[in-house]
Protein backbone atom coordinates (compact mmCIF):
# COMPACT_ATOMS: atom_id res chain seq x y z
CA UNK A 1 0.00 0.00 0.00
CA UNK A 2 0.92 3.38 -0.69
CA UNK A 3 0.83 6.24 0.79
CA UNK A 4 1.69 10.15 -1.06
CA UNK A 5 3.17 12.86 0.58
CA UNK A 6 -0.16 14.96 -0.08
CA UNK A 7 -2.08 12.35 1.62
CA UNK A 8 0.25 12.59 4.79
CA UNK A 9 -0.44 16.26 4.83
CA UNK A 10 -3.85 15.47 4.45
CA UNK A 11 -3.42 13.33 7.51
CA UNK A 12 -2.90 16.31 9.17
CA UNK A 13 -5.78 18.32 9.13
CA UNK A 14 -8.50 18.04 11.93
CA UNK A 15 -11.92 16.67 11.64
CA UNK A 16 -13.50 20.07 11.60
CA UNK A 17 -11.68 21.41 8.41
CA UNK A 18 -12.63 17.69 6.96
CA UNK A 19 -16.28 18.78 7.74
CA UNK A 20 -16.02 21.99 5.96
CA UNK A 21 -14.44 20.14 2.34
CA UNK A 22 -17.25 17.43 2.56
CA UNK A 23 -19.73 20.07 2.61
CA UNK A 24 -17.95 21.71 0.01
CA UNK A 25 -17.20 18.89 -2.03
CA UNK A 26 -20.91 17.77 -1.75
CA UNK A 27 -21.85 21.40 -2.49
CA UNK A 28 -20.08 21.59 -5.71
CA UNK A 29 -21.21 18.23 -7.22
CA UNK A 30 -24.94 18.72 -5.93
CA UNK A 31 -25.66 22.45 -6.02
CA UNK A 32 -23.27 24.65 -6.84
CA UNK A 33 -21.07 24.79 -9.66
CA UNK A 34 -19.98 28.56 -10.07
CA UNK A 35 -18.42 29.13 -7.06
CA UNK A 36 -14.63 29.30 -7.07
CA UNK A 37 -14.28 26.71 -3.76
CA UNK A 38 -11.82 29.08 -1.13
CA UNK A 39 -14.85 31.00 -1.44
CA UNK A 40 -17.44 29.16 -1.30
CA UNK A 41 -15.94 27.15 1.87
CA UNK A 42 -15.80 30.37 3.53
CA UNK A 43 -19.74 30.67 2.65
CA UNK A 44 -19.70 26.99 4.19
CA UNK A 45 -17.67 28.26 7.21
CA UNK A 46 -20.77 30.81 7.77
CA UNK A 47 -23.32 28.24 7.07
CA UNK A 48 -22.20 25.99 10.10
CA UNK A 49 -21.75 28.80 12.24
CA UNK A 50 -25.64 29.80 11.22
CA UNK A 51 -26.48 26.12 11.51
CA UNK A 52 -25.32 25.86 14.93
CA UNK A 53 -26.83 29.04 16.55
CA UNK A 54 -29.79 26.78 16.25
CA UNK A 55 -27.80 24.05 18.37
CA UNK A 56 -27.40 21.82 15.29
CA UNK A 57 -24.16 19.15 16.24
CA UNK A 58 -25.12 16.25 13.67
CA UNK A 59 -22.57 15.97 10.22
CA UNK A 60 -26.36 15.00 8.61
CA UNK A 61 -28.28 18.02 10.31
CA UNK A 62 -25.52 20.76 9.87
CA UNK A 63 -24.83 19.96 6.30
CA UNK A 64 -28.85 19.85 5.43
CA UNK A 65 -28.79 23.15 6.64
CA UNK A 66 -26.05 24.48 4.83
CA UNK A 67 -27.58 23.13 1.96
CA UNK A 68 -30.77 24.85 2.22
CA UNK A 69 -28.97 28.27 2.57
CA UNK A 70 -27.60 27.54 -0.78
CA UNK A 71 -30.50 25.69 -2.43
CA UNK A 72 -33.05 29.11 -1.49
CA UNK A 73 -31.62 31.35 0.48
CA UNK A 74 -28.75 32.35 3.60
CA UNK A 75 -31.67 33.53 5.60
CA UNK A 76 -34.48 30.95 4.91
CA UNK A 77 -34.20 30.00 8.32
CA UNK A 78 -35.93 33.74 9.02
CA UNK A 79 -39.07 32.46 7.16
CA UNK A 80 -41.63 32.63 10.15
CA UNK A 81 -42.93 28.98 9.91
CA UNK A 82 -39.49 27.34 8.54
CA UNK A 83 -38.17 29.73 12.36
CA UNK A 84 -41.22 28.06 13.86
CA UNK A 85 -39.97 24.36 13.29
CA UNK A 86 -36.31 24.89 13.78
CA UNK A 87 -37.27 26.49 17.19
CA UNK A 88 -39.57 23.91 18.47
CA UNK A 89 -38.51 23.42 22.04
CA UNK A 90 -40.38 19.97 22.45
CA UNK A 91 -37.97 18.15 19.97
CA UNK A 92 -34.31 17.20 19.68
CA UNK A 93 -32.40 19.89 17.72
CA UNK A 94 -30.96 17.73 15.38
CA UNK A 95 -33.90 16.25 14.14
CA UNK A 96 -35.92 19.68 13.57
CA UNK A 97 -33.61 19.94 10.44
CA UNK A 98 -35.83 16.74 9.13
CA UNK A 99 -39.18 18.12 10.50
CA UNK A 100 -38.04 21.67 8.42
CA UNK A 101 -37.35 19.59 5.30
CA UNK A 102 -40.52 17.09 5.37
CA UNK A 103 -42.91 19.49 6.48
CA UNK A 104 -42.37 23.11 4.46
CA UNK A 105 -44.14 23.76 1.32
CA UNK A 106 -42.67 24.75 -2.34
CA UNK A 107 -44.86 27.89 -1.61
CA UNK A 108 -42.69 28.46 1.38
CA UNK A 109 -39.50 27.93 -0.19
CA UNK A 110 -40.56 30.10 -2.86
CA UNK A 111 -41.00 32.90 -0.43
CA UNK A 112 -37.36 31.94 1.69
CA UNK A 113 -35.83 32.50 -2.48
CA UNK A 114 -37.79 35.42 -2.66
CA UNK A 115 -36.63 36.99 0.36
CA UNK A 116 -33.13 36.66 -0.57
CA UNK A 117 -30.86 38.18 1.77
CA UNK A 118 -27.31 38.48 0.73
CA UNK A 119 -25.81 39.64 3.69
CA UNK A 120 -26.40 36.50 5.55
CA UNK A 121 -23.10 35.34 3.85
CA UNK A 122 -21.31 37.79 5.73
CA UNK A 123 -17.97 38.16 4.98
CA UNK A 124 -18.56 36.20 1.81
CA UNK A 125 -20.92 38.12 0.10
CA UNK A 126 -18.65 41.33 -0.75
CA UNK A 127 -16.87 38.59 -2.69
CA UNK A 128 -19.60 36.69 -4.53
CA UNK A 129 -20.00 37.35 -8.30
CA UNK A 130 -21.90 39.13 -9.33
CA UNK A 131 -24.70 36.55 -10.91
CA UNK A 132 -24.93 35.78 -7.48
CA UNK A 133 -25.63 39.29 -5.51
CA UNK A 134 -28.62 39.71 -8.32
CA UNK A 135 -30.15 37.29 -6.51
CA UNK A 136 -30.92 39.58 -3.30
CA UNK A 137 -29.80 43.61 -5.78
CA UNK A 138 -32.03 42.36 -8.48
CA UNK A 139 -30.10 44.19 -10.46
CA UNK B 1 -51.07 34.66 173.77
CA UNK B 2 -48.69 37.86 173.36
CA UNK B 3 -49.66 39.01 170.02
CA UNK B 4 -52.24 36.44 170.20
CA UNK B 5 -51.96 34.96 166.58
CA UNK B 6 -51.15 31.56 167.54
CA UNK B 7 -48.35 29.81 165.48
CA UNK B 8 -49.14 31.59 162.49
CA UNK B 9 -46.88 34.43 160.97
CA UNK B 10 -45.39 37.49 163.46
CA UNK B 11 -46.28 40.97 162.06
CA UNK B 12 -42.59 40.58 161.42
CA UNK B 13 -42.54 37.91 159.62
CA UNK B 14 -45.52 39.15 157.79
CA UNK B 15 -43.98 42.79 157.12
CA UNK B 16 -41.20 40.65 155.70
CA UNK B 17 -43.44 38.56 154.01
CA UNK B 18 -45.43 41.16 152.60
CA UNK B 19 -42.16 42.99 151.77
CA UNK B 20 -40.75 39.65 149.52
CA UNK B 21 -44.20 39.59 148.20
CA UNK B 22 -44.11 43.45 147.67
CA UNK B 23 -41.05 42.58 145.65
CA UNK B 24 -41.92 39.78 144.25
CA UNK B 25 -44.99 41.85 142.60
CA UNK B 26 -42.26 44.18 141.62
CA UNK B 27 -39.92 41.99 140.51
CA UNK B 28 -42.74 40.31 138.78
CA UNK B 29 -44.02 43.64 137.37
CA UNK B 30 -40.29 44.67 136.76
CA UNK B 31 -40.09 41.50 134.43
CA UNK B 32 -43.23 42.30 132.83
CA UNK B 33 -42.50 45.62 132.27
CA UNK B 34 -38.84 44.45 131.39
CA UNK B 35 -40.84 41.93 128.82
CA UNK B 36 -43.12 44.51 127.29
CA UNK B 37 -40.21 46.59 126.98
CA UNK B 38 -38.33 44.13 125.31
CA UNK B 39 -41.37 42.74 123.00
CA UNK B 40 -42.35 46.29 122.49
CA UNK B 41 -38.42 46.61 121.23
CA UNK B 42 -38.67 43.71 119.49
CA UNK B 43 -42.37 44.49 117.71
CA UNK B 44 -40.84 47.71 116.95
CA UNK B 45 -37.91 45.75 115.54
CA UNK B 46 -39.94 43.94 113.55
CA UNK B 47 -42.29 46.87 112.86
CA UNK B 48 -39.35 48.26 111.64
CA UNK B 49 -38.07 45.17 109.86
CA UNK B 50 -41.42 45.33 108.01
CA UNK B 51 -41.47 48.58 106.92
CA UNK B 52 -37.81 47.89 105.51
CA UNK B 53 -39.63 44.73 103.45
CA UNK B 54 -42.44 46.95 102.63
CA UNK B 55 -39.93 49.54 101.73
CA UNK B 56 -38.29 47.14 99.43
CA UNK B 57 -41.46 45.75 98.04
CA UNK B 58 -42.26 48.99 97.53
CA UNK B 59 -38.88 49.68 95.72
CA UNK B 60 -39.54 46.32 93.58
CA UNK B 61 -43.05 47.32 92.94
CA UNK B 62 -41.74 50.06 91.56
CA UNK B 63 -39.54 47.97 89.78
CA UNK B 64 -42.42 46.07 88.48
CA UNK B 65 -44.74 48.67 87.56
CA UNK B 66 -41.41 50.10 85.14
CA UNK B 67 -40.98 46.88 83.87
CA UNK B 68 -44.68 46.52 82.94
CA UNK B 69 -44.44 49.84 81.62
CA UNK B 70 -41.15 48.68 79.56
CA UNK B 71 -43.42 45.41 78.56
CA UNK B 72 -45.99 47.51 77.48
CA UNK B 73 -43.72 49.76 75.36
CA UNK B 74 -42.40 46.82 73.46
CA UNK B 75 -45.50 45.23 73.61
CA UNK B 76 -46.66 48.36 71.41
CA UNK B 77 -44.15 47.98 69.43
CA UNK B 78 -44.29 44.33 69.09
CA UNK B 79 -47.65 45.09 67.69
CA UNK B 80 -46.89 47.73 65.38
CA UNK B 81 -44.21 45.40 64.33
CA UNK B 82 -46.73 42.87 64.03
CA UNK B 83 -49.04 45.07 61.79
CA UNK B 84 -46.09 46.00 59.51
CA UNK B 85 -45.23 42.23 58.89
CA UNK B 86 -48.67 41.58 58.40
CA UNK B 87 -48.54 43.94 55.64
CA UNK B 88 -45.41 42.70 54.23
CA UNK B 89 -46.93 39.35 54.65
CA UNK B 90 -49.43 40.55 52.28
CA UNK B 91 -47.14 42.19 49.68
CA UNK B 92 -44.64 38.67 49.58
CA UNK B 93 -48.11 37.06 48.73
CA UNK B 94 -48.51 39.02 45.80
CA UNK B 95 -44.90 38.71 44.43
CA UNK B 96 -46.10 35.31 42.80
CA UNK B 97 -48.04 37.52 41.05
CA UNK B 98 -45.59 39.72 40.25
CA UNK B 99 -43.67 36.74 39.21
CA UNK B 100 -46.33 35.44 37.11
CA UNK B 101 -46.47 38.77 35.30
CA UNK B 102 -42.87 39.08 34.84
CA UNK B 103 -42.97 35.65 33.04
CA UNK B 104 -45.99 37.15 31.14
CA UNK B 105 -44.42 39.87 30.13
CA UNK B 106 -41.10 38.27 29.03
CA UNK B 107 -43.20 36.09 26.94
CA UNK B 108 -45.43 38.71 25.24
CA UNK B 109 -42.09 40.76 24.29
CA UNK B 110 -40.70 37.56 22.54
CA UNK B 111 -43.74 36.86 20.75
CA UNK B 112 -43.83 40.59 19.86
CA UNK B 113 -40.61 40.55 18.55
CA UNK B 114 -41.00 37.81 16.90
CA UNK B 115 -44.46 39.03 15.13
CA UNK B 116 -42.15 41.83 14.31
CA UNK B 117 -39.35 39.57 12.77
CA UNK B 118 -42.66 38.08 11.13
CA UNK B 119 -43.71 41.09 9.96
CA UNK B 120 -40.62 42.51 8.63
CA UNK B 121 -40.03 39.48 6.74
CA UNK B 122 -43.76 39.17 5.09
CA UNK B 123 -43.01 43.46 4.65
CA UNK B 124 -39.98 42.00 2.53
CA UNK B 125 -42.18 38.85 1.08
CA UNK B 126 -44.84 41.75 -0.18
CA UNK B 127 -42.35 44.19 -1.48
CA UNK B 128 -39.83 41.63 -3.46
CA UNK B 129 -42.99 39.51 -4.71
CA UNK B 130 -44.55 42.89 -6.55
CA UNK B 131 -40.74 43.88 -7.92
CA UNK B 132 -40.48 40.52 -8.90
CA UNK B 133 -44.34 40.48 -10.64
CA UNK B 134 -42.91 43.16 -12.44
CA UNK B 135 -39.76 41.29 -13.94
CA UNK B 136 -42.23 38.18 -14.28
CA UNK B 137 -41.05 36.84 -17.25
CA UNK B 138 -37.65 36.97 -16.43
CA UNK B 139 -38.09 35.14 -13.34
CA UNK B 140 -40.32 32.61 -14.50
CA UNK B 141 -37.59 30.58 -16.26
CA UNK B 142 -35.24 30.88 -13.63
CA UNK B 143 -36.10 28.88 -10.61
CA UNK B 144 -38.00 25.68 -10.73
CA UNK B 145 -40.94 25.53 -8.13
CA UNK B 146 -40.98 22.25 -7.54
CA UNK B 147 -39.04 22.81 -4.22
CA UNK B 148 -40.29 20.22 -2.05
CA UNK B 149 -39.06 17.68 -4.24
CA UNK B 150 -35.82 19.22 -4.52
CA UNK B 151 -35.50 19.18 -0.87
CA UNK B 152 -37.04 15.73 -0.32
CA UNK B 153 -33.62 14.67 -3.17
CA UNK B 154 -31.40 16.31 -0.97
CA UNK B 155 -32.24 14.93 2.32
CA UNK B 156 -32.36 11.39 0.84
CA UNK B 157 -28.79 12.10 -0.74
CA UNK B 158 -27.46 13.89 2.54
CA UNK B 159 -28.80 10.77 4.68
CA UNK B 160 -26.48 8.55 2.81
CA UNK B 161 -23.80 10.68 3.11
CA UNK B 162 -23.97 12.00 6.65
CA UNK B 163 -23.95 10.22 9.75
CA UNK B 164 -25.84 11.16 12.48
CA UNK B 165 -23.21 12.07 15.04
CA UNK B 166 -21.72 15.29 16.03
CA UNK B 167 -18.78 16.92 13.86
CA UNK B 168 -16.98 17.52 17.00
CA UNK B 169 -16.58 14.31 18.87
CA UNK B 170 -13.34 14.20 20.20
CA UNK B 171 -11.37 11.78 17.97
CA UNK B 172 -7.45 10.93 19.27
CA UNK B 173 -5.27 8.85 16.62
CA UNK B 174 -2.04 8.60 16.54
CA UNK B 175 -0.62 11.47 15.16
CA UNK B 176 -3.15 13.90 16.29
CA UNK B 177 -5.05 13.18 13.66
CA UNK B 178 -8.42 10.54 13.23
CA UNK B 179 -7.21 9.59 9.80
CA UNK B 180 -4.69 6.80 9.68
CA UNK B 181 -5.10 6.63 5.52
CA UNK B 182 -6.95 8.85 3.42
CA UNK B 183 -5.46 6.72 0.16
CA UNK B 184 -8.27 7.18 -2.84
CA UNK B 185 -9.47 3.48 -2.40
CA UNK B 186 -9.70 3.27 1.31
CA UNK B 187 -12.17 6.46 1.31
CA UNK B 188 -14.52 4.73 -1.35
CA UNK B 189 -14.67 1.90 0.65
CA UNK B 190 -15.46 4.34 3.39
CA UNK B 191 -18.04 6.11 1.78
CA UNK B 192 -19.32 2.80 0.65
CA UNK B 193 -19.48 1.91 3.90
CA UNK B 194 -22.64 3.88 4.60
CA UNK B 195 -22.25 5.77 7.81
CA UNK B 196 -18.48 5.62 8.09
CA UNK B 197 -16.58 8.68 8.85
CA UNK B 198 -13.23 8.63 9.06
CA UNK B 199 -11.56 8.16 12.70
CA UNK B 200 -15.16 8.71 14.26
CA UNK B 201 -17.12 6.03 13.25
CA UNK B 202 -13.84 3.80 15.34
CA UNK B 203 -14.42 6.30 18.16
CA UNK B 204 -18.13 5.51 18.42
CA UNK B 205 -17.41 1.80 18.01
CA UNK B 206 -15.02 2.29 21.01
CA UNK B 207 -17.67 4.31 23.05
CA UNK B 208 -19.86 1.11 22.90
CA UNK B 209 -16.91 -1.59 23.39
CA UNK B 210 -16.23 0.55 26.14
CA UNK B 211 -19.94 0.27 27.91
CA UNK B 212 -19.79 -3.55 27.08
CA UNK B 213 -16.60 -3.95 29.03
CA UNK B 214 -17.88 -2.41 31.77
CA UNK B 215 -21.00 -4.73 31.93
CA UNK B 216 -18.72 -7.70 31.66
CA UNK B 217 -17.00 -6.61 34.82
CA UNK B 218 -20.23 -8.41 36.70
CA UNK B 219 -21.75 -10.52 34.08
CA UNK B 220 -19.62 -13.90 32.44
CA UNK B 221 -22.01 -13.66 29.98
CA UNK B 222 -21.21 -10.64 28.58
CA UNK B 223 -17.41 -11.75 28.70
CA UNK B 224 -18.85 -15.12 26.63
CA UNK B 225 -20.13 -12.91 23.93
CA UNK B 226 -17.15 -10.53 24.11
CA UNK B 227 -15.11 -13.55 23.66
CA UNK B 228 -12.73 -12.81 26.71
CA UNK B 229 -11.70 -15.37 28.86
CA UNK B 230 -10.87 -13.02 31.95
CA UNK B 231 -11.21 -9.54 32.92
CA UNK B 232 -8.67 -7.57 34.62
CA UNK B 233 -10.55 -6.96 37.92
CA UNK B 234 -11.77 -3.28 39.22
CA UNK B 235 -8.10 -1.57 40.18
CA UNK B 236 -7.18 1.86 39.97
CA UNK B 237 -4.86 1.48 37.57
CA UNK B 238 -5.81 3.03 34.58
CA UNK B 239 -5.05 0.82 31.03
CA UNK B 240 -6.60 1.34 27.30
CA UNK B 241 -8.48 -0.38 25.05
CA UNK B 242 -8.85 0.71 21.52
CA UNK B 243 -10.64 -0.36 18.28
CA UNK B 244 -9.08 -0.45 14.74
CA UNK B 245 -10.80 -0.55 11.78
CA UNK B 246 -9.06 -2.56 8.43
CA UNK B 247 -10.58 -3.21 5.51
CA UNK B 248 -9.98 -7.07 3.87
CA UNK B 249 -8.61 -8.34 0.86
CA UNK B 250 -12.69 -7.70 -0.47
CA UNK B 251 -12.62 -4.42 0.78
CA UNK B 252 -15.15 -5.43 3.71
CA UNK B 253 -14.77 -3.88 7.04
CA UNK B 254 -13.11 -5.56 10.14
CA UNK B 255 -12.71 -4.43 13.52
CA UNK B 256 -9.62 -5.41 15.92
CA UNK B 257 -10.54 -4.52 19.63
CA UNK B 258 -7.11 -4.58 22.25
CA UNK B 259 -6.44 -3.62 25.56
CA UNK B 260 -3.14 -2.55 27.11
CA UNK B 261 -0.73 -5.42 28.83
CA UNK B 262 -2.84 -8.36 29.75
CA UNK B 263 -5.94 -6.21 31.15
CA UNK B 264 -7.84 -8.55 28.62
CA UNK B 265 -7.14 -12.24 28.01
CA UNK B 266 -8.73 -13.89 25.44
CA UNK B 267 -7.93 -16.37 22.55
CA UNK B 268 -10.22 -14.63 20.12
CA UNK B 269 -8.36 -13.39 17.39
CA UNK B 270 -10.33 -9.99 17.60
CA UNK B 271 -8.74 -9.55 20.63
CA UNK B 272 -5.17 -8.58 20.36
CA UNK B 273 -2.31 -10.40 21.63
CA UNK B 274 0.75 -8.61 23.08
CA UNK B 275 3.66 -8.11 20.31
CA UNK B 276 6.05 -10.60 20.94
CA UNK B 277 8.34 -8.70 17.72
CA UNK B 278 7.54 -6.86 14.81
CA UNK B 279 7.96 -9.82 11.71
CA UNK B 280 4.76 -8.57 10.05
CA UNK B 281 5.82 -5.43 9.69
CA UNK B 282 9.23 -4.88 7.66
CA UNK B 283 12.78 -5.48 7.92
CA UNK B 284 15.70 -2.85 7.47
CA UNK B 285 18.52 -5.25 6.58
CA UNK B 286 16.18 -7.76 4.51
CA UNK B 287 15.44 -10.83 6.57
CA UNK B 288 11.48 -11.30 7.66
CA UNK B 289 12.63 -10.84 11.30
CA UNK B 290 12.16 -7.87 13.29
CA UNK B 291 12.60 -8.34 17.02
CA UNK B 292 11.53 -5.90 19.34
CA UNK B 293 15.49 -5.32 20.14
CA UNK B 294 15.63 -4.41 16.71
CA UNK B 295 12.45 -2.21 16.97
CA UNK B 296 13.34 -0.19 19.80
CA UNK B 297 17.21 0.25 18.30
CA UNK B 298 15.36 1.68 14.40
CA UNK B 299 12.43 3.85 16.88
CA UNK B 300 15.91 5.22 18.48
CA UNK B 301 17.46 5.99 15.39
CA UNK B 302 14.65 7.42 14.00
CA UNK B 303 14.13 9.82 16.46
CA UNK B 304 17.77 10.10 16.65
CA UNK B 305 18.34 11.34 13.14
CA UNK B 306 14.58 13.72 13.15
CA UNK B 307 16.67 15.52 16.15
CA UNK B 308 13.89 14.26 18.43
CA UNK B 309 16.52 13.15 20.87
CA UNK B 310 19.69 14.11 21.82
CA UNK B 311 22.86 11.24 21.96
CA UNK B 312 22.72 11.97 25.80
CA UNK B 313 19.21 11.04 26.09
CA UNK B 314 19.33 7.80 24.63
CA UNK B 315 20.02 6.02 27.94
CA UNK B 316 17.08 7.06 29.20
CA UNK B 317 15.18 6.65 26.07
CA UNK B 318 16.42 3.00 26.25
CA UNK B 319 14.98 2.41 29.54
CA UNK B 320 11.55 4.19 28.74
CA UNK B 321 11.19 2.19 25.17
CA UNK B 322 10.97 -1.26 26.85
CA UNK B 323 7.59 -0.65 26.83
CA UNK B 324 6.79 -0.85 23.30
CA UNK B 325 4.52 -2.88 21.99
CA UNK B 326 2.13 -3.63 25.50
CA UNK B 327 -0.06 -1.07 23.86
CA UNK B 328 -3.44 -1.46 22.28
CA UNK B 329 -2.18 0.01 19.52
CA UNK B 330 0.62 -1.98 18.11
CA UNK B 331 -1.31 -4.96 18.99
CA UNK B 332 -4.22 -3.71 16.87
CA UNK B 333 -1.90 -2.83 13.95
CA UNK B 334 0.75 -6.00 14.44
CA UNK B 335 -2.32 -8.39 14.23
CA UNK B 336 -3.27 -6.07 10.97
CA UNK B 337 0.00 -6.65 9.41
CA UNK B 338 -0.08 -10.23 10.08
CA UNK B 339 -3.66 -10.93 8.10
CA UNK B 340 -3.10 -8.50 5.38
CA UNK B 341 -5.62 -6.23 6.77
CA UNK B 342 -5.51 -2.47 5.82
CA UNK B 343 -5.79 -0.07 8.89
CA UNK B 344 -7.86 2.99 8.64
CA UNK B 345 -9.18 4.06 11.46
CA UNK B 346 -8.21 3.90 14.94
CA UNK B 347 -9.43 5.09 18.97
CA UNK B 348 -8.16 4.16 22.02
CA UNK B 349 -9.99 5.13 25.30
CA UNK B 350 -8.92 4.45 28.96
CA UNK B 351 -10.58 1.77 31.30
CA UNK B 352 -10.51 3.08 34.40
CA UNK B 353 -14.04 3.01 36.93
CA UNK B 354 -12.48 4.11 39.72
CA UNK B 355 -11.64 7.55 38.16
CA UNK B 356 -14.58 9.47 36.03
CA UNK B 357 -11.94 11.07 34.46
CA UNK B 358 -9.86 8.90 32.59
CA UNK B 359 -12.39 6.49 32.06
CA UNK B 360 -13.80 6.26 28.62
CA UNK B 361 -11.87 9.27 27.45
CA UNK B 362 -10.48 9.16 24.32
CA UNK B 363 -6.48 9.25 24.36
CA UNK B 364 -3.39 10.08 21.58
CA UNK B 365 -0.94 7.07 21.71
CA UNK B 366 1.23 7.01 24.64
CA UNK B 367 4.53 8.39 24.51
CA UNK B 368 6.37 5.02 23.99
CA UNK B 369 3.53 4.28 21.14
CA UNK B 370 4.68 7.53 19.24
CA UNK B 371 8.30 5.88 18.51
CA UNK B 372 7.10 3.30 16.52
CA UNK B 373 4.06 5.09 14.96
CA UNK B 374 5.47 6.17 12.61
CA UNK B 375 7.11 3.44 11.11
CA UNK B 376 4.20 0.67 11.66
CA UNK B 377 2.13 3.22 9.25
CA UNK B 378 4.59 4.87 7.12
CA UNK B 379 7.47 2.16 6.93
CA UNK B 380 11.11 2.48 7.11
CA UNK B 381 12.62 5.38 4.96
CA UNK B 382 12.68 4.10 1.38
CA UNK B 383 16.64 3.52 1.20
CA UNK B 384 16.32 0.63 3.45
CA UNK B 385 13.21 -0.96 2.12
CA UNK B 386 13.66 -1.19 -0.89
CA UNK B 387 17.41 -2.73 -0.08
CA UNK B 388 15.66 -5.28 1.36
CA UNK B 389 12.46 -5.66 -1.02
CA UNK B 390 14.09 -4.59 -5.07
CA UNK B 391 10.26 -5.51 -6.07
CA UNK B 392 8.81 -2.81 -4.59
CA UNK B 393 9.19 0.57 -6.68
CA UNK B 394 8.33 3.56 -4.43
CA UNK B 395 8.61 6.90 -6.06
CA UNK B 396 9.48 10.36 -4.96
CA UNK B 397 7.13 11.61 -2.49
CA UNK B 398 5.69 8.82 -1.81
CA UNK B 399 6.26 5.92 1.31
CA UNK B 400 5.11 2.55 1.33
CA UNK B 401 2.67 1.37 4.27
CA UNK B 402 2.91 -1.88 5.85
CA UNK B 403 5.03 -3.90 2.80
CA UNK B 404 3.93 -6.96 2.46
CA UNK B 405 6.88 -9.79 1.93
CA UNK B 406 8.43 -10.32 -0.98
Amino acid sequence: MIIRDAQKEELQKNAEDDFEIDIVNFLQSDIVADLEPGLLRLMVRVGIARARSYDLTWRYSISMFVSLMFMFAPNFDEHPVINERLTNPIAERNELIDSVADSTTSKEWEETRIVYDGAAWGEAAELLPESWRAKWTGA
Amino acid sequence: MDGGLGDGFTIEEFRRLRDAIQRNREAIEREKAEEIARSTEEFREESRSYSDKANTIREEGRQIAAQIDETKTELAKIEKLQKETKLLADKIKLSPQVEQLTKKLSELSQKNDRLLKDFRFYQKLAKDKQEETLDEESAAGKFDKNHQERVALLKAKLQQREPRIDVNIEVRCPGNSPHLSTHDSQLRATRQGAEIERGVFAAKLLQELHGYLNDARYSPTMCRLLRIDSLAPDSKSLWMVGVLLCLDSRNEIRILCAASGKNVKSNSAKWCPLVKNFTNFCNNDGSKTLSIDKMQEICLEQRLTRREITAQQIKTEQETIKQLGKCAAPKMLSQAASGGLIPFQMAESGFCPSSEGSHGKLYNSCDYCKFGLGFWLDGLPAKQRTAGNPASVIEKGETELFPKAA
